[in-house]
């Protein structure tokens, strides 16, 4: 199994996506609903490199 | 608050003189910084310590041996009490004789050849002594051309023993050397020079440092009391002579700092210094060994205030100077991103703002106050991690708010228990008020003193919050307020002067109807950080405890009023410090700690460190009614703090106007949760409430938004600052249980969702 949409019933697909933090913004591919849109973020995801984004932008 | 401009940070921290040079430069005629040649030394670099020494006194091999070493006098070893000799003193360093070891062990001592393009004045100096020697050489190394015309007497004639050591300092300039008998006398300057120094010439009497202004070429004028006091001019008399040619004679023109006071000279304590012997040379005509230098060396206590660095985890951590906090506060103020940045972030956010800085500081600097005033610039000019306070300051508006209480009485008391006591120990708030009540005919008033705001340097939300406690207490007969919580008393007495205070265990103390039971025979008082300022309060605690058949010790005095970590709201900003903070603290004594705040009993709860409050002691109130240990604090999760919080406004209105309290209604209420004790503690560290699952899960379940797979459902929940997550499965009881698996946050937020 793989994780899927629980409201469009697809597959989700890498897709370039705009997150923003600290007054930046930034670019970077993450699994969405190729349908709807909506971001998956896992908790390897948020746990490693976007903490260490995070910490980077907290120190700029 | 108006723009922070950089002299508010930096005048809180200009009295700071960590890193100045010591007593003992204040003692040497060169200033010269004793205290880190001695480093050298000690470390066994010759070559090193030869060339501080070098640089600072231009002739080692004759000062180590002319000098009368008045850097004794100043030397904080010989303050050190001890039995014996010396006036029961110990022996000062002998400097001197370190010096001389240096110049003997130092095998490169040739002097440094600068590559500076010669400049085109010329500079006379008349007199052949130290101090023209010094000046004459210092010109030269700068690229002047320099004539010496030699006068001949006393001083020079002195000097031919050093004529090895001359020559070795003057082997790296060119320099013209002239017979000048008879100049000084007759006034007869040397023509075509740009500037002349006339050394006195004799060495016998005193002519100050000093510049007349002749009509051409500028004469400048040196001399000492003696051989050394001359040199010291001849070094100093060089940047003043090079800021005249360089200016062409401008009237009044100084190098830059020549003229600069110099520090103040501080003496430190230090307690518990053991007396050393001073090291004597085996053979006292040879002077030291290498070994003895190096052990005479190591007698110098490196005299440089610590003092906060000794008591702050923090400032050790990042080792930056109060100074370099002062100015790169401010500059974080002003920084650009992405083109210019903030260079002090996590120190600002990773003190606890408890304020033992100051306590131990000499001269009483507070870097407390300039940590706040860095907060409260950041958070003015938008440049602050919101995400560091957020769920402080969202539990804030909920104490301030929701949970907020008051029944005020026409008496001249009103509890005011602030808000974590509550959330920890239930029981306990309300048998406290209730005794008040009875004793004093208290009223209650449950809120927070507005802490969070402080920490997170929101100014105004926290000036708002005073303003409203400062009108409740305006409305009832402006009653004394009674405190439990250390923190709370501290604000109230720094920012709300006009509201008299006292502590809950003053009063309990005096309280008859208070029911004392001991459970522990013995404990050491852990004074929360801000009972520093209050002495009847710590003095009531013990009381109280001994009253209950507790015998109580404190804590070194080096540890007390250390903050557990819980202060300036820093586990976010800085987790790692945070945890070894709380270990610290926990290590600083081996029984079991006797607190008096809520928050100091949560941190030792977190670090496993074991400890009681003294209203469990007290106050007669079983542990279980009173949700401490394992039911409540950090170890029942802010779910079970948030409950405590509500039945503690649910009890005082059921005392006071025997009312319940209905707590505001949520569409996910009647979700239920199970969650694994190890993700409730890392929800804990996260700030992540059972509320935020529930409130994600439920929007989630409503809106469709979330992700499955096989039987696990994923979804989230955007906050303005924070974003949860969570993982679950549909749980065993009822459409609206869930189990759940994981939760997780991040700061960023996401832009592009569809």
């Amino acid at each position: 199994m793989a994780w899927q949409c629980a409201k469009c019933g697809v597959d989700l697909a890498p897709k370039s996506t705009v997150f923003s933090y600290m007054g930046m913004t930034f670019a970077h591919e993450v699994l969405r609903c190729p349908v709807c849109g909506l971001v998956f973020i896992q908790k390897e995801l948020a746990d490693g490199k976007m903490a260490e984004v995070e910490q980077l932008m907290e120190e700029k | 608050m108006t723009e922070l401009r950089q002299e508010d940070t930096t005048k809180i921290t200009e009295r700071c003189f960590q890193g100045e040079p010591a007593s003992c430069s204040h003692g040497c005629p060169f200033f010269f910084d004793i205290r880190t040649f001695l480093l050298r030394a000690k470390e066994g670099k010759w070559g090193l310590a030869y060339k501080l020494y070098r640089n600072a006194v231009v002739f080692p091999g004759i000062v180590s041996k002319l000098c009368g070493a008045p850097c004794r006098a100043e030397c904080q070893r010989g303050f050190v009490p001890g039995e014996g000799e010396d006036e029961g003193r110990d022996a000062p360093v002998d400097v001197r004789a370190i010096e001389a070891a240096v110049c003997a062990y130092a095998k490169d001592q040739r002097p440094v050849s600068y590559r500076i393009p010669p400049k085109d004045k010329r500079v006379a100096v008349i007199g052949a002594g130290l101090g023209g020697l010094a000046a004459a050489l210092g010109l030269a190394q700068k690229g002047y051309g320099v004539t010496i015309f030699r006068c001949g007497g006393e001083p020079e004639d002195a000097l031919t023993q050093f004529q090895d050591e001359i020559d070795l300092q003057f082997s790296a300039v060119e320099i013209t050397w002239e017979d000048g008998a008879g100049i000084s006398e007759t006034d007869a300057w040397p023509k075509d020079f740009d500037a002349v120094l006339k050394t006195k010439g004799d060495g016998s009497s005193v002519l100050p440092l000093a510049r007349q202004q002749e009509p051409s070429p500028f004469v400048f004028s040196i001399g000492g009391t003696g051989p050394i006091s001359s040199l010291a001019a001849g070094i100093a008399v060089v940047n003043d002579v090079e800021a005249w040619l360089m200016t062409n004679g401008a009237a009044g023109a100084t190098s830059p700092g020549s003229k600069a006071p110099r520090p103040q000279k501080h003496y430190l304590d230090h307690p518990g210094e053991a007396r050393l012997p001073l090291i004597a040379a085996a053979d006292p005509a040879q002077g030291y060994t290498k070994e003895e230098a190096i052990a005479e060396a190591q007698r110098c206590m490196g005299c440089d205030c610590r003092k906060c660095f000794d008591v702050c985890e923090m400032l050790m951590a990042f080792g930056k100077h109060p100074q370099k906090i002062a100015v790169e506060a401010y500059a974080d103020t002003k920084a650009v991103p992405p083109f210019s940045s903030c260079s002090l972030t996590r120190e600002t956010y990773s003190c606890n703002l408890c304020g033992k800085c100051k306590e131990v500081c000499p001269v009483g600097i507070d870097l407390r106050e300039l940590f706040a005033l860095a907060r409260e610039g950041r958070a003015e000019t938008g440049k602050h991690p919101k995400a560091y306070h957020d769920f402080w300051l969202r539990d804030f508006a909920w104490h301030r708010g929701e949970g907020a209480y008051a029944a005020l009485t026409e008496a001249g008391y009103v509890f005011f228990p602030g808000c974590k006591l509550g959330e920890r120990m239930p029981a306990q708030v309300e048998k406290a008020a209730a005794l008040l009540k009875e004793e004093y005919g208290a009223g209650i008033l449950l809120d927070c003193c507005g802490a969070p705001a402080y920490w997170a340097g929101e100014t105004a939300l926290f000036e708002e919050h005073l303003n409203k406690i400062r009108a409740v207490w305006e409305s009832a007969a402006r009653p004394t307020f009674v405190f439990a919580c250390a923190y709370c008393q501290r604000i109230f007495a720094e920012r709300l002067p006009e509201i008299a205070g006292v502590s809950l265990y003053e009063l309990l103390t005096q309280a008859e109807g208070s029911s004392l039971s001991a459970s522990s025979p013995s404990a050491l008082v852990f004074d929360p950080c801000a009972a520093a300022g209050f002495p009847a309060m710590r003095a009531a605690v013990r009381g109280l405890a001994a009253h209950a058949g507790v015998v109580t010790e404190d804590l070194p005095e080096a540890e007390a009023f250390r903050c557990c970590g819980f202060g300036g709201h820093m586990r976010l900003a800085n987790p790692d410090l945070y945890e070894s903070i709380a270990v610290h603290r926990a290590a600083a004594g081996a029984e079991k700690y006797l607190v008096y705040c809520a928050n100091c009993a949560d941190a030792f709860d977190l670090a496993g460190k074991e400890n009681v409050h003294i209203l469990d002691l007290v106050l007669g109130v079983p542990a279980s009614a009173g949700m401490t240990g394992e039911t409540a604090g950090m170890a029942g999760g802010l779910g079970a703090r948030r409950a405590g919080a509500v039945r503690t406004k649910d009890a005082l209105m059921q005392l006071y106007e025997g009312t319940p309290f209905v707590p505001e209604a949520k569409p996910w209420d009647q979700i239920t949760l199970t969650i694994p004790q190890t993700l409730l503690g890392e929800m804990d560290g996260r700030l992540i409430t059972e509320e935020d699952l529930k409130e994600a899960i439920y929007t989630a379940e409503k809106t469709g938004d979330r992700f499955f797979d096989g039987d696990v459902y994923q979804c989230s929940l955007a906050g303005s600052v924070i974003t949860v997550w969570v993982q679950y499965r549909q749980g065993d009881h009822g459409n609206y249980d869930y189990a759940i698996i994981d939760a997780w946050s991040h700061r960023m937020h996401i832009e592009a969702d569809v």
